[in-house]
């Protein structure tokens, strides 16, 4: 009788382990699935693949990627809309020399964000972003991208060119606003540039 | 025309933009990274948005990716996602969360003066549904306590019927 009693209790065990396993693995998924997009209540899953990839690459070009947005030539204060050094470039000081590359590979079009980290900084003294005027145009002469279309820099991302093709630049523009009695110094901080599928938000 | 100059950045590849998971569900997406540019590059992909709640690991270790590396060359990392619960979601609601994947290609650049240095990545898309079940997503140490702990109880049952046996 006790004997019998010992087995019924092993018995149990073993199903409590069994249920056990049987829980884990029905939590972790690790039983065979087929993703399914069903429209009625009865299905049937037969594995059938649409595999539809998308894709881009986007590079920093021009002065853009070296040495970056600089102003070297701000001499007295106050300056207002002060170009960066590549804005007006060329054998006619025409063309901008920063620029965002869609590669020619992508599948997509594209839409670029721009943002900046903080503003412009030197130890302890700022430069207000509100003074950093951008302007972005996928067209590249002495009228665009145009100071009448500049915007003021932000900490978060803003739209800075829709529809980009592969194998097309977005262009860009930059102006400084420096106060008078902005103390002596190098400010610097980083401008981020984020390329998306075109018609997704920033 | 813009004057030559070697370009540096980051390709993205990506073939689901959203996922359907139930509470406790786990999946995970294949992503690629390219570089057709012209010199080589480190990429790191970073989780950003509403659904970093759910990701595994928010980002990857950065991976050299060759100069000239074609989207068809891409090279693809899994980036798993736990459907863990919706707090305020009742049984049978489907909640969304918006997000993205991005490529951050890791670029050193010293400003030569004042201004600003660049930095440039590409974004994909993701979405995450979930359906609220009140199923309790597992994490790794409950796994592995839970699994000690069958071993020990079978061990237990062997060493019994063995006593039993002697």
């Amino acid at each position: 009788m006790k004997r019998k009693r010992d087995n019924l209790t092993i018995l149990i065990l073993l199903l409590v382990v069994v249920a056990a396993i049987g829980f884990l693995l029905n939590q972790q998924g690790i039983t065979n699935k087929l993703v399914t997009v069903t429209g009625s209540s009865q299905t049937v899953s037969v594995p059938s693949t649409a595999n539809i990839m998308s894709y881009f690459a986007i590079a920093a070009g021009g002065a853009l990627a070296t040495p970056g947005i600089v102003w070297t030539n701000i001499a007295t204060l106050p300056a207002t809309d002060f170009p960066a050094d590549a804005d007006y470039i060329g054998a006619l000081n025409d063309l901008t020399d920063y620029y965002i590359s869609v590669s020619s590979d992508s599948n997509i079009n594209v839409d670029m964000c721009i943002s900046a980290n903080q503003p412009l900084t030197s130890g302890l003294n700022t430069i207000p972003l509100s003074g950093y005027g951008w302007a972005w145009n996928l067209l590249n002469d002495i009228n665009n991208p145009s100071l009448a279309s500049s915007t003021s820099m932000l900490t978060m991302y803003a739209s800075a060119g829709t529809t980009i093709t592969p194998g097309s630049n977005d262009y860009f523009r930059y102006w400084l606003d420096v106060p008078s009695g902005q103390a002596a110094g190098t400010y610097t901080n980083t401008i981020n540039f984020k390329g998306v599928q075109t018609g997704q938000p920033c | 025309m813009p004057f030559a100059i070697a370009m540096k950045g980051a390709g993205i590849k990506w073939g689901v933009a959203s996922l359907y998971m139930e509470e406790g569900q786990r999946e995970c997406i294949d992503y690629g990274i390219y570089n057709p540019w012209d010199e080589d590059v480190s990429i790191a992909l970073k989780i950003g948005g509403e659904v970093v709640q759910f990701a595994d690991k928010t980002e990857l270790e950065p991976k050299l990716v060759r100069a000239g590396t074609s989207s068809q060359d891409a090279i693809f990392q899994p980036l798993c996602f736990s459907a863990k619960r919706v707090s305020g979601c009742s049984v049978g609601e489907i909640r969304n969360f918006k997000g993205e994947v991005i490529a951050v290609p890791i670029i050193s650049q010293e400003a030569s003066g004042s201004g600003s240095t660049t930095a440039t990545s590409a974004s994909a898309p993701l979405e995450i549904a979930v359906k609220c079940t009140g199923a309790v997503s597992l994490s790794s140490t409950t796994i592995i306590f839970i699994g000690v702990l069958i071993i020990i109880i079978i061990l237990v049952i062997i060493l019994i019927i063995k006593l039993r046996k002697s």
